[in-house]
């Protein structure tokens, strides 16, 4: 279970955050709101990219907050530029799971499987630059799926896409879902998108 | 078809250079020259001095544009800034500097004797020759990687985080096959820059046992009266020029030059150890660039010197030189765009005969960078005496030479800019049927940073030209480079300093003014 | 964007019409820091202007080496009337060309230490080549051309290239008439002590006044100028072999646009009023003796024992060859 509790951010400029739900394992949570209304920070907050002010995070009871965001049991989709350009798709994910990219041989299998789960199977060794944004999307994907964590943060996971790869990326996380049990927590400002996920809404 | 026949005109004026010396000196005994010992002697240690400057020119702007990236303090965009500029310090200028510094009677000298240390010289010969040239081209170096490593997305430092990656991940997956990449054409660059070096070779190098080719086409001309061999000598060093060039560009196109801003990710994972590095490797750096710039500002205070400041002499030369600055940094600036217009086109049509043609045409707009300005301005002089009074044209041809010489920074300035501005709005003119003014118009927006960026470069390079101004400098038409030179033959060395330093000053204010004017406030560069 | 075009023809057209005034323009082509502001150029200017009705024009090039080379590079569009600067070293090859013509001007007045009859160049004033030191810095200079040689290498002294620079040249032949077939041996015991070889005399000598050297090339009469400045540390260094020496010469050319002019110019030289702006301008002896003798500052330079000069032709038929031993013997 995922616990965020009476969460309490300031920004140097003085905009605030707050934030206060609880996702129970396995569960799905859509944080709802417009733009600028604190999503991305919260998630920001929780993977442990900023510090809060105040309050609590504890995920199965256990406070994450000590932990460096590498240590936290999440993993997170920015919401645009998730792989570096210079790297191949291979070593984009593989610097997921070692920050080194020395990876084991039950890691590299691991790469391999997460690459043909979105079907990208044959692309491991292009760069970036040289696929669709979709593509590239899955690949991103790709990697939180090799990293094999219990708690998924998405932020605006469709924006950029058009319905149809809108429609696949659904089908892929709600897969995912299913078969790694994950505990889903995404930020979006469309109620459909947490409809079709079957997410519980939280209002930011 | 505009761009094409001004792109035309260029050519042929660097045609008729060499005509000009071919018609006066007949076939030059090219195999002749080359097979002298003396000449080999000389290619020889050319190549090695450009090819150490650019080494550690590269080595040092390595770590030096890391940290730049990485930090953030007081005083960082000036020195950025200082990167940008150091490319167009007048190196007769710089050479004052460096004296005051490195020299037997320098700073560090001093320092050391104080500390009872026994004074050494360093400063001439090879040593000095590299010290010079790591100076002009390190922040150029450091700049051009520094604005590699500021392509990386903000996002990266969420990635660098969230994968826990250390520094030396960073260093090795990240910071370091952007760099890898960008090693050949800054290498490529100061190689050519450094082989083509004169003024620094002639007041550092020491003697004769570390002349260069520029040096000796130099001499050949000015004292020898030797057409033949200052054409010969010329076209083995275009020809080694273009051969260098074309193995260190062959891999991507040359290095761009980007004026862009310094913001970028930041530090993607740190450690207190990295952060004294970088703050050490900052400060050096500080130091060995800012002190020979520092060492002329406290020459200039001598109020021995400041009398040159009423001085009539001083002023006419301020004069011709802002003249000659202006006149061809435009024209310089015109002609880049012209040659890149027609650069650009050639490369939109397809078909691999037409896009290796480009590539070839891309890398001659470099010859101007590897011709030597006195040849080009000797041949322009032998040409333009069959016809007319070539004297009177003396302002003219300074002009369009230095223009010229500045034609290879202002392409590499225009070329990336311009290419990325069509690719984005041809289509678009095509489907509305926008052509002509109109279409300038909408390019001029989008590519106004570049093109102020092009017109400082060019202008401050203009001004503190030399080369060609000592061809072709008379009493009327004198600049403060040429004033500065035959101060310090007049035995008034403290005014030479106040005049080095205006002279410095006139370059600096001509890059910033321009740059802010035509560039118009500096806006983030497109990715 | 638009009105730089304007002023750029403006400015050609200015220049163009300089060719065109009234009044005859005598051009006089010299090396730079004569006609420089703080050289004797100006004053021998308005000396001249006020009796000849005409414009005294110096069009100044770097270094006298390459007055010559200016001259044939402008060819038949040269304006050039006189050349004022060339020395001996240079006379033989300026010959050859055919571009002079007699000076037709009296030698009676000269009062050089040699004996000249040369029809054909003037000269205007002499010198003698000499290491400056810093009498502070260096106490005890070496008081002969041998004890520079034997010295040891911590003793720095920046020299001229002889390609370039009339000094450098005139060095060169120095130890060359001193040493003969000896002078590559010479310059290898020189070589460590040589911090620099420069391309001309103002960047060598600049570079001394910064501490950069212990002496440096130049001439005797370098003392007079600290001299007048009040400055009494810099003293030339008298060598008991005897020093080499310079003669400078003005020349007419055959081409001359103004031949007339030219020719009372020449006359002009060897006159009171040409000869009095030398000693403090040019930093040279004058090549006559003047009416009030030469200024105070010039009464302490040590006059030479022996003045060596060379054989013109003899220069020019091995300048070449002895350039190419220097540089070899340097390039270690």
């Amino acid at each position: 279970m995922l616990e965020v509790e009476n969460l309490f951010f300031q920004y140097p400029r003085g905009a605030c955050v707050r934030a206060h739900f609880r996702a129970a394992a396995g569960a799905a949570c859509a944080l709802m709101g417009a733009s600028g209304a604190g999503k991305s920070t919260i998630l920001n907050l929780i993977a442990g990219l900023l510090t809060p002010a105040r309050g609590d995070i504890r995920f199965h009871g256990r406070s994450l907050l000590a932990d460096k965001p590498a240590a936290r049991p999440l993993t997170y989709l920015l919401q645009s530029g998730n792989l570096f350009a210079h790297l191949t798709v291979r070593e984009n994910l593989a610097i997921g799971l070692h920050p080194g990219m020395k990876l084991t041989s039950e890691q590299n299998r691991a790469v391999e499987r997460a690459l043909a789960r979105v079907s990208l199977g044959g692309f491991a060794e292009r760069k970036p630059p040289s696929l669709s944004g979709g593509q590239r999307q899955r690949v991103a994907l790709a990697r939180c799926l090799a990293r094999d964590r219990p708690l998924l943060l998405l932020d605006e996971p469709f924006s950029a896409l058009d319905q149809n790869l809108r429609e696949e990326m659904l089908a892929l996380i709600r897969e995912l879902r299913r078969d790694q049990k994950l505990t889903l927590l995404l930020a979006t400002h469309r109620a459909q998108d947490a409809e079709e996920l079957g997410a519980e809404v939280v209002e930011v | 078809m505009f761009g094409l026949s001004v792109a035309l005109l260029a050519l042929a004026l660097v045609a008729c250079a060499f005509g000009g010396l071919a018609l006066e000196a007949g076939a030059p005994q090219l195999l002749a020259e080359w097979n002298k010992p003396l000449t080999r002697a000389i290619i020889r240690f050319t190549a090695l001095q450009a090819a150490l400057s650019a080494l550690l020119s590269t080595i040092f702007a390595l770590p030096l544009a890391c940290a730049l990236a990485r930090r953030r303090f007081f005083g960082r965009g000036a020195l950025i800034k200082l990167g940008g500029v150091a490319l167009v310090i007048p190196s007769m200028v710089a050479v004052i500097g460096l004296v005051a510094v490195h020299g037997r009677g320098g700073w560090i000298n001093d320092a050391l004797a104080a500390a009872g240390i026994a004074r050494r010289d360093y400063l001439y010969g090879l040593a000095g020759i590299l010290l010079a040239h790591v100076f002009f081209n390190l922040p150029l170096a450091a700049r051009i990687f520094l604005n590699g490593l500021l392509a990386l997305p903000q996002s990266a430092r969420s990635l660098a985080a969230l994968h826990g990656m250390r520094p030396r991940h960073v260093f090795f997956h990240i910071e370091w096959p952007l760099l890898r990449a960008m090693i050949p054409g800054v290498f490529g660059m100061v190689f050519l820059l450094c082989f083509t070096s004169f003024a620094i070779v002639l007041t550092l190098g020491g003697g004769p046992q570390s002349a260069t080719l520029e040096v000796a086409i130099y001499q050949a001309l000015r004292f020898d009266f030797d057409l033949q061999k200052a054409v010969a000598l010329s076209l083995i060093q275009i020809a080694l020029c273009l051969l260098c060039a074309l193995l260190f560009f062959a891999g991507g196109a040359p290095f761009p030059l980007r004026a862009g801003d310094a913001r970028g990710a930041g530090c993607l994972a740190d450690s207190a150890a990295m952060r004294a590095v970088d703050f050490a490797i900052i400060a050096a750096a500080a130091v060995f660039l800012l002190m020979p710039l520092a060492a002329l500002g406290v020459k200039a205070l001598d109020p021995r010197g400041w009398t040159i400041l009423s001085e009539a002499a001083f002023w006419h030369a301020l004069r011709w030189t802002l003249f000659i600055a202006l006149a061809a940094g435009a024209l310089s600036c015109a002609l880049a765009l012209a040659v890149c217009d027609v650069l650009v086109t050639l490369r939109a049509r397809r078909g691999s005969l037409r896009a290796a043609g480009a590539l070839a045409a891309e890398i001659a707009g470099l010859v101007t960078l590897l011709a030597p300005p006195i040849t080009l301005g000797a041949g322009l002089f032998l040409f333009f005496r069959r016809f007319t009074d070539a004297l009177s044209l003396g302002p003219a041809l300074v002009v369009a030479l230095n223009a010229l010489l500045a034609l290879a920074f202002g392409i590499r300035i225009l070329l990336p800019a311009l290419r990325a501005e069509r690719g984005r709005a041809d289509a678009l003119c095509e489907l509305f049927g926008i052509g002509g003014a109109r279409r300038l118009r909408l390019l001029w927006r989008p590519l106004r940073a570049p093109l102020g960026y092009a017109l400082a470069v060019a202008a401050a390079l203009s001004a503190g030209d030399m080369g060609v101004i000592a061809l072709f400098g008379t009493e009327e038409l004198r600049t403060l480079p040429l004033l500065i030179y035959r101060l310090l033959g007049a035995y008034r060395v403290e005014q030479a300093a106040v005049a080095a330093a205006a002279l410095c000053a006139v370059c600096f204010a001509l890059f910033w003014l321009l740059e802010r004017l035509v560039g118009g406030r500096e806006r983030r560069a497109h990715a | 964007m638009k009105k730089i075009p304007l002023w750029f023809f403006l400015a050609v057209f200015c220049a163009a019409a300089g060719a065109a005034r009234a009044q005859p323009v005598l051009n006089v082509y010299t090396y730079d820091s004569f006609a420089s502001d703080w050289g004797p150029g100006p004053r021998i200017k308005t000396a001249f202007e006020a009796v000849c009705e005409c414009e005294l024009n110096f069009v100044a090039v770097d270094g006298s080496a390459g007055i010559l080379s200016r001259v044939r590079f402008e060819g038949a569009s040269s304006r050039a009337d006189v050349v004022l600067g060339l020395d001996t070293s240079l006379m033989a090859e300026a010959k050859r060309g055919g571009l002079l013509a007699p000076h037709d001007a009296p030698l009676d007045a000269l009062a050089l230490p040699v004996k000249w009859n040369d029809p054909v160049f003037l000269p205007f004033d002499y010198g003698y080549f000499a290491f400056i030191y810093d009498r502070e810095k260096l106490p005890s200079p070496p008081a002969s051309f041998h004890e520079l040689v034997a010295a040891d290498d911590s003793l720095k002294i920046i020299i001229q290239d002889p390609r370039s620079s009339t000094p450098g040249l005139g060095l060169m032949l120095w130890v060359k008439s001193l040493y003969g077939g000896g002078a590559a041996e010479v310059w290898k015991k020189l070589a460590g002590k040589i911090t620099a070889v420069t391309g001309g005399w103002s960047q060598a000598y600049g570079m001394f006044l910064d501490g950069e050297a212990d002496m440096v090339l130049s001439y005797t009469t370098s003392q007079a100028y600290h001299a007048a400045a009040g400055d009494e540390r810099y003293r030339a260094a008298a060598f008991a072999e005897g020093h080499g020496m310079q003669i400078e010469v003005a020349a007419r050319l055959k081409n001359a646009p103004n031949p007339e002019l030219a020719r009372r110019f020449m006359r002009f030289i060897v006159s009171e009023e040409f000869q009095s702006a030398i000693p403090e301008g040019n930093w040279m002896y004058p090549a006559t003796r003047l009416k009030g003798g030469l200024p105070a500052s010039f009464a302490n330079v040590p006059r030479p024992a022996r003045a060596l000069g060379m054989d013109p032709q003899r220069i020019a038929d091995n300048k070449a060859e002895w350039v190419d031993e220097f540089s070899r013997a340097l390039r270690r």
